[in-house]
């Protein structure tokens, strides 16, 4: 039985085109195959099936308090009290060792039990892999399988964790009654709104966007009792999703979004985009860019973006146009245009004559709009002959996506595609597209449905602050009798909210993500429920029972077993339905991709208005708090914007030149007035933006005692802007008003972390090249062989593990910041530290600009120890607490540091970090220095006050990874190495844009020593070894690749943009 | 110079009029000077206390300023210790008469500055509870200290020049102990009769000890130069640029003395007033010791001009533009303060007329410390603030916390050194008594 | 003002702290200091702390000859040896000797699902990253630190778990792959 099992699953897996992506699969990290995700299910999820029936009874009858978890919480609070007592400075109480009473038979006390579920922090669907730890997620990875994510994970997924753990989460249903809040039992909530929604039929649901069988559930539900089953409005701050949707529906007759495949693609150009900031799916994008911009012989891709803000995908791009505001459909329209005067140019007769038509009726806009936007005609007819010769795609969005012409946007879009033919290949509309996760217009459906509205659940979303105030919305959700605030984590929203009830966080729960449509993506709890809530659609289920028309599921499990059913029979798996399932659970995804036959392009109007001059505000997503709901979250508050390096802080980012024209300074605290209303707050001056952009980020200014991370940390930019909506979809928009700014005359200091913006001449930092000069490259290169008076380096261990960093790929997206602080326990220190320039971040992201301010180069070079051969920090810590191991790892061992702090001094690289107090977890708590024992990693030391501490390889995964080997050695009788594929540091795993590789230097066959004798390989700081010019002589095992421009242009910058935090 | 001293005085008026002030009440002043100097000792107790306590953190350091104000005034008072045993030592060697009337205050001072100077490394750790494991000490863990790491050659050269300048100070006191034993009576002879080891002023005990004190002398000698030399390879032996030069040995000792002379200038010229020694020590001495001054300030400035020239000769980037920013940058302010106070005021001192004016002088030698307290915190901070990465750079301000343990230290200094005044002999007599005139010779009339 | 305050915090803390610590060293006085909490150095060999119920090692493994890798299953394959879970002891328990007083007090524990709160013997500090994996895979016995358990009836600390005594043995087992790098342990 068992065995057959296996086979199945085997089959399953074969059939990979789940729209697999032209890479190969990168080889798993954890290796799903082996391990426990092979044991029988119910033996590594005693949660679900059970394996006996003493067990199942207790789960059936006790949900939260059933005792795996309580005998887990038990062992949590011994060791938590041993921390705390050893905090508390006592002496150590006597550890307890307390064991299972019934151990899962495959469960090894002290080995880690790793989950497939689906990430649901966005409508994406990432596949997850949770590491758990005596049943307590202890650490996010990407499902190293799963399609979408492809092993990595953004910072927002790395971060959930901390989402998870979150002291402040509400901790039973409470009820609000004129004023009052009460803390009530889940049945007598039940009973009372159960009671309600009897008496009324009248009943809406408002829900964040998911592509999963959710929204089903949902219109279910309200037709069960008795409502109208439309009455569910999604609702999800990106504009992009419904944009997209509603602009193929236009064009094409069927919704949904294209799945967008950057691998194939050459030359890309973004109007606006954001794919590398926010995006409909940032880390599937991050991965098809990076490789489409790879090097490949002498040939690489191209990303051309037009951008009024500075987004991360700006600084990604090879060639950047400054933009105004608002300009990017007519900017779209004229590369469109150019496209169509191509003879070149693809896409049916029929397609063409729209498209021509409807150049037509804009000639007169388009004949001036080169002026208004800026960019010579010339320009656009190079970029559309480059565009056609390649295999070449248009991403339009970003900040464009949140104004009115948004879904005309998309439109243009669609036809610069056609023209360039790239449905089809790069763009998949008619194979595997994704389902919008939401609805157009759904908000302008509530805001007209709210009046004949007697009960509204408001379910895991917050519109109250995603949307401005000036939309009234929350006025609306005032008027509707009863409202039911459905949140994991409380909301803006809860404040109108009649009952509050606490949701699980997605890693307690049961779901499902289409992310393409056919590609089930599964979620599964990872954990039981960590304070008392409860999943969303089971409540509901108790609410319909106590109003006395029960859905007839015994819970939202079974519900979602019937949805799969279908993938059973496409499967054709020969094993029964429930074997079927436990194997689908332990992979997390599977299915086939739909296919449809999309229509020719519809005729369709766009009407071109030009943006007229003046300063515009612009609020785009923050690349780490998206819309705010993820405020909360310290890693998030502490990893920093990825170009201004600005953590804990809302900022006002305007031009440099705007700022000298206007006389403002940095830091200095601005009033910005718009139509809706105003907000204050302090500019950064940020090069690259448009003149007249004044660009301020959403994400904070939670105005509640939400939390004490968010509370009274930055602003709400959406204050000032009045209401508007989406010409074509009506969906709400917060783009592009014009607004007023007056000094206040107070100033306040933006916590950057980085001080200095530009290289300062230095030459062998960042070092770049260009394809013309790497086609004369031959041979390897030797970073090793240096010139100078000491002993050669000796490495005796079996290994010399090696890193290597290609600045031409990372983005700046702050991933791996979160993924090494959560691996290594590593303190989040609030504002006041970083001000102190205090941060402890083990991974540091420097952002060098470079070239003109208005239009300037953008590097990101990821700064970890170099775990120098020679380390200046080792010859001089006069107790021996960093030393050199004969890996090749320069070891840091916190118990033995005096807090000298001499290594700090001698290092060049300054990327020691030193505890200047006792910080505790992650700050979540009174102060901010207070941290969370449960979300710690218990495989790494937790350092205090008084001591140093630095980036070492994540050695305790290495360990691991040499121990496993061992094992297997022992096991076949012949020697096993760790490969590529069997360790990963935290950093280089998460990567979504694979620019980090990790490996073993010994092997020459190993990825790294490539890219270790590549020619674009350097050592920062190292000189130019070509012209026998050393450099420091440290010779870190951490070498970086040069970044490849498109031309010639050399990063090492100008003055230019010197902006120091010191005047 | 101190054959033309105008004596006014004769050797027997020595005993008498010295041990007066350790015998009755001193000027007021001292008992001022006291309570001042117990208050600051106090501040620095609590700022000690608060740190221990709460952390390191309370300092204004951060990364990558690891180093602040602690490493800054430990360098100030080892540099201050450094003039006496100069002037005790070498001076002796070289039988620089003027030497004999400031040696004594001269040699307190050292002992009082290096232990003050000792304190600092501790004061300065993130985990003072385990500073002994900077100790190489047997222990159960196989552990050992690092011997590559030029803060265990601080331990230990710090320690060696504790102790000799300790043995060389007491030893040169126990004569003028013994006769103060003599003068006074129960339970204060008990205690200077044990402090002054038997001595009785025999021709033997006379004999050994000469030997003896040409020995340390000797024995002391090359110390001075050596101490200062290991702390500033505390800089030079970092890879930071700015620290990583080889001038650093003679130019710190060069700025150690030349601070340690004024010092011992801002001490006795008060002292002698409150003790009224005005008749033993002369301006003629003091006058010397400024010549002194003068010398090393000129050392120190060419020290200067040379780093600046080297950084620019050297072509290396990252050096030049350490030096740059100290000129122009954020830093500017102290780099200047230092440059004026350590070459541009001593100047005044070519004139004769201001060496005899003692307010003057009182001025110049204080700004000269503040220089060189400045030339230190100067070397420390500019160099760590902005040093390779552009993206790592940041900005130090000292705390409050920093500030009270730099007055601290004073206060912990001068306390020492005023109690030392009151109970010791101020003014080494055994060996004023070499150059001061006979009381049968007739008073120089002229 | 505020800084007599803080004063007079700092002061009444340390004294709590002298009074509170069992403070047999004045450096254990270090506020808030997890890297120094170990107790090792107080408590060396011999450490023998009272258990829920005496398990007698020296019949299970002693008299009968039984593995200790049967109860302690995890030691080859993770970090933690691990103490056996209830319904191993009940796997044979449920029938033998269950007049005995200790059987009937894990039965009756085991009925009510309650697990049994052992006294760790063999406490190293936080800071140490011991693992049993690599020790039991190379082929140690587990008496060589545990002392010989098949004659004591509760454990007692054997080993004075010192790290000259870790480094000792590494050094001389570095044919069998022993590592003396600091980060073998500390990380």
């Amino acid at each position: 039985m068992e065995r057959l099992e296996f086979d199945e699953l085997d089959k399953l897996s074969e059939q990979k085109e789940v729209f697999a992506p032209d890479a190969a699969f990168e080889a798993p990290v954890k290796n799903i195959g082996k391990g426990h995700l092979f044991m029988a299910v119910e033996e590594v999820m005693p949660e679900i099936g059970a394996t006996d029936l003493e067990v199942r009874g207790e789960i059936a009858e006790s949900k939260g308090k059933g005792y795996p978890i309580a005998r887990r919480d038990v062992m949590r609070l011994f060791s938590a009290s041993a921390i705390l007592g050893a905090t508390a400075c006592v002496k150590r109480p006597a550890e307890k060792i307390v064991p299972y009473v019934n151990q899962p038979v495959d469960f090894v006390p002290g080995n880690p039990v790793y989950y497939a579920t689906t990430c649901n922090e966005c409508p994406a669907a990432c596949g997850v892999v949770v590491k758990t730890r005596e049943g307590r997620p202890t650490k996010l990875e990407g499902g190293p399988e799963h399609p979408v994510s492809q092993g990595a994970l953004c910072a927002i997924g790395q971060a959930s964790i901390q989402g998870l753990y979150h002291p402040e989460r509400h901790k039973s249903p409470l009820i609000q009654t004129n004023g009052l809040t009460k803390e009530f039992s889940w049945e007598a909530a039940f009973d009372r709104i159960g009671a309600i929604v009897k008496g009324t039929k009248k009943v809406g649901i408002i829900t964040k966007g998911s592509t999963g069988s959710q929204r089903k559930f949902y219109a279910e539900f309200l037709t069960k009792i008795g409502s109208k089953s439309e009455n569910v409005f999604t609702w999800d701050a990106n504009g992009l999703y419904s944009s997209i949707s509603e602009a193929h529906r236009l064009a094409f007759g069927v919704e949904g979004l294209p799945r967008l495949e950057l691998a194939r693609a050459s030359t890309i150009v973004g109007i606006g985009s954001d794919i590398l900031d926010v995006g409909t799916s940032v880390v599937y994008h991050s991965k098809g860019l990076s490789q489409a911009l790879s090097i490949k012989g002498i040939e690489k891709g191209e990303l051309v973006q037009f951008e009024a803000v500075m987004s991360l995908t700006g600084g990604r791009a090879d060639k950047r146009h400054v933009i105004p505001v608002g300009s990017e459909l007519a900017t779209t329209l004229l590369l469109v245009r150019s496209l169509h005067e191509q003879s070149t140019a693809k896409g049916s007769k029929g397609a063409k004559a729209v498209i021509a038509s409807v150049l037509d009726a804009n000639k007169a806009a388009l004949d001036q709009a080169y002026d208004v936007v800026g960019v010579k005609k010339e320009v656009f007819e190079a970029l559309a002959r480059k565009m056609l010769e390649k295999p070449s795609v248009l991403v339009a969005g970003g900040t464009a996506s949140f104004d009115e012409n948004a879904t005309s946007l998309q439109v243009a879009g669609i036809f610069a595609n056609i023209l360039l033919g790239a449905y089809g290949s790069i763009l998949n509309f008619d194979k595997g597209w994704s389902a919008s996760p939401v609805k157009a217009g759904d908000m302008k459906r509530f805001m007209e449905a709210s009046a004949d509205l007697d009960v509204v659940f408001v379910i895991g979303t917050d519109p109250s602050f995603t949307l401005p105030a000036s939309y009234g919305f929350s006025e609306a959700l005032t008027k509707v009798k009863t409202v039911v605030s459905i949140q994991n984590f409380p909301a803006e929203v809860d404040r109108l909210a009649e009952f509050i009830l606490p949701a699980d966080h997605y890693l307690e729960t049961w779901g499902d993500e289409e992310p393409v449509s056919g590609f089930l993506s599964i979620r599964q709890p990872a954990v039981r429920t960590t304070v008392n809530s409860r999943q969303p659609e089971e409540m509901l289920m108790w609410i319909a029972a106590s109003a006395g028309s029960p859905m007839g599921y015994a819970d939202y499990r079974t519900y979602l077993s019937a949805q799969w059913k279908s993938y059973y029979e496409m499967a054709g798996a020969k094993v029964d339905y429930e074997t079927f399932v436990k194997a689908v659970l332990r992979r997390g995804f599977i299915g086939k991709l739909d296919t449809r036959t999309v229509g020719d392009l519809k005729d369709v109007k766009i009407s071109l208005a030009l943006p007229e001059s003046g300063l515009k505000l612009v609020s785009p997503f923050d690349h780490r708090l998206r819309d705010g709901s993820f405020a909360h979250i310290p890693i998030l508050q502490e990893v920093g914007d990825g170009m201004t390096t600005i953590a804990w802080d809302s900022w006002v980012a305007i031009n440099p030149n705007t700022c000298r024209k206007l006389g403002l300074k940095r830091n200095d605290v601005i009033r910005v007035e718009g139509p809706g209303g105003f907000f204050e707050g302090a500019i950064f001056p940020l090069p690259g933006l448009h003149p007249d952009a004044i660009v301020a980020p959403r994400g904070n200014g939670h105005t509640d005692k939400r939390s004490t991370i968010s509370n009274g940390v930055g602003f709400n930019p959406l204050a000032a802007f009045a209401k508007a909506e989406d010409k074509v979809t009506g969906q709400p928009v917060t783009s592009g008003q014009t607004v007023k700014v007056s000094l206040v005359g107070k100033t306040y200091r933006l916590a950057a972390m980085q001080k200095h913006h530009d290289i300062g001449n230095r030459s062998d930092i960042v070092r770049t090249t260009s394809l013309a000069a790497l086609a004369k490259e031959s041979g390897d290169k030797d970073l090793d062989t240096v010139p100078d008076l000491y002993p050669d380096v000796l490495h005796r261990g079996d290994y010399r593990w090696g890193m290597s960093v290609d600045l031409s790929k990372c983005t700046g997206c702050g991933a791996c910041m979160t993924a090494c602080s959560l691996e290594n326990n590593v303190a989040q220190i609030g504002r006041e530290q970083i001000l102190m320039g205090r941060e402890m971040h083990w991974i540091r992201l420097d952002r060098y600009f470079n070239g003109e301010v208005d239009s300037p180069g953008v590097t990101f070079q990821p700064m970890m120890c170099q775990q120098c051969n020679h380390a200046p920090c080792e010859a001089v810590c006069p107790v021996l607490a960093t030393t050199h191991d004969d890996e090749g790892i320069n070891a840091m061992t916190y118990n033995r540091c005096v807090g000298t702090r001499y290594c700090g001094n001698a290092c060049p690289y300054k990327v020691r970090r030193f505890n200047w107090w006792t910080y505790k977890w992650n700050t979540m708590g009174e102060k901010e220095r207070d941290r969370n024992i449960r979300a710690l990693n218990p495989d790494v030391t937790v350092r205090t006050r008084g001591v140093m501490e630095k980036c070492n390889f994540c050695v305790g995964r290495l360990r691991d990874a040499k121990l496993s080997a061992k094992e297997r050695s022992k096991e076949f009788g012949r020697e096993f190495r760790v490969q590529d594929s069997d360790v990963k540091t935290a950093c280089q795993q998460t990567c979504p844009s694979d620019a980090i590789t990790f490996g073993d230097l010994k092997n020459p066959g190993s990825g790294i020593s490539k890219l270790r004798r590549d020619p674009r390989a350097y050592l920062v700081l190292g000189g130019f070894p070509e012209e026998k010019e050393y450099g420091l002589k440290t010779l870190p095992n951490v070498s970086y690749l040069m970044k490849v421009g498109a031309d010639h242009e050399s990063v090492a910058g100008s003055e230019g943009t010197h902006a120091p935090e010191h005047g | 110079m101190s054959d033309t001293v105008q004596w006014d005085k004769t050797i027997s008026d020595v005993n008498e009029g010295i041990l007066k002030g350790v015998e009755g009440r001193p000027h007021p002043t001292y008992y001022i000077a006291l309570a001042f100097a117990l208050t600051l000792l106090i501040t620095g107790v609590v700022s000690w206390g608060l740190i221990a306590t709460f952390g390191i953190g309370l300092s204004g350091k951060s990364s990558p300023v690891y180093w602040g104000t602690f490493i800054t005034d430990f360098v100030f008072w080892v540099g201050i210790g450094h003039a006496g045993t100069l002037i005790s030592a070498i001076l002796f060697l070289f039988r620089a008469k003027w030497r004999n009337s400031i040696n004594r205050s001269a040699e307190a001072m050292t002992v009082f500055a290096v232990i003050t100077a000792g304190l600092f490394p501790l004061i300065h750790m993130g985990r003072v509870w385990n500073g002994f494991w900077t100790l190489p000490l047997p222990n159960t863990n196989n552990m050992w200290v690092n011997f590559r790491s030029p803060l265990l050659w601080d331990v230990f050269a710090i320690s060696t020049y504790l102790t000799v300048s300790l043995l060389f100070w007491y030893m040169g006191l126990v004569p003028d102990i013994a006769s103060l034993r003599d003068r006074v009576k129960g339970f204060k002879r008990f205690v200077y009769g044990i402090l002054s080891l038997g001595w009785t002023g025999n021709i033997r005990q006379w004999h050994h000890y000469e030997t003896g004190y040409g020995f340390l002398a000797a024995l002391s000698t090359p110390l001075v130069l050596s101490v200062h030399s290991i702390v500033s390879w505390d800089f030079a032996m970092a890879l930071q640029p700015g620290w990583h030069t080889t001038i650093f040995p003679p130019y710190f000792v060069a700025g150690a003395i030349l601070s340690g002379c004024a010092m011992v200038y801002n001490l006795v010229v008060p002292v002698r007033k409150m003790f009224r020694l005005e008749g033993f020590i002369k301006e003629e001495h003091l006058e010397a010791c400024l010549k002194l001054t003068l010398l090393t300030s000129t050392i120190v400035a060419y020290a200067y001009a040379i780093e600046f020239f080297i950084a620019w000769y050297s072509g290396s980037y990252y050096e030049w533009a350490i030096f740059r920013g100290r000129a122009t940058g954020p830093y500017s302010f102290y780099f200047w303060t230092m440059t004026f106070c350590n070459c541009v005021f001593p100047l005044l001192l070519w004139s004769r007329k201001i060496r005899y004016n003692t307010p003057v002088a009182m001025v110049i030698c204080f700004l000269i410390n503040i220089g060189m307290w400045f030339e230190r915190y100067n070397i420390v901070i500019s160099s760590l603030a902005e040093d390779f990465l552009p993206g790592s750079w940041g900005h130090y301000e000292p705390s409050i916390i920093d500030m009270c343990m730099t007055f601290g230290s004073f206060g912990w200094f001068f306390t020492w050194f005023l109690i030392f005044t009151k109970f010791f002999p101020f003014v080494s007599m055994s060996e004023l008594k070499l150059i001061m005139p006979k009381p049968l010779r007739r008073k120089p009339t002229h | 003002m505020r800084a007599l305050k803080i004063l007079t915090a700092a002061v009444c803390i340390l004294v709590c702290q002298m009074i509170s610590t069992d403070a047999k060293a004045w450096w254990m006085w270090s506020p808030g200091d997890t890297v120094d909490n170990s107790t090792q150095s107080m408590i060396g060999t011999g450490y023998h702390p009272e258990q829920p119920i005496d398990f007698p090692h020296n019949i299970h493994a002693g008299k009968l000859k039984m593995d200790c890798q049967y109860c302690h299953s995890a030691a080859r394959r993770s970090q933690s040896a691990g103490v056996p879970p209830l319904n191993t002891c009940m796997g044979c328990h449920k029938i033998v000797a269950t007049d005995k007083d200790t059987i009937k007090y894990i039965t009756e524990k085991y009925r009510r699902n309650e697990p049994v709160e052992w006294t760790k013997v063999h406490d190293l500090p936080d800071f140490v990253r011991f693992s049993h994996k690599p020790h039991v895979l190379a082929g140690f016995t587990c008496q060589e630190c545990h002392g010989p358990m098949q004659e004591n009836v509760t454990a007692a600390q054997h080993a004075p778990l010192q790290m000259g005594w870790c480094i000792g043995c590494h050094k001389d087992n570095l044919d069998k792959g022993a590592k003396i790098s600091c980060n073998t342990c500390h990380y």
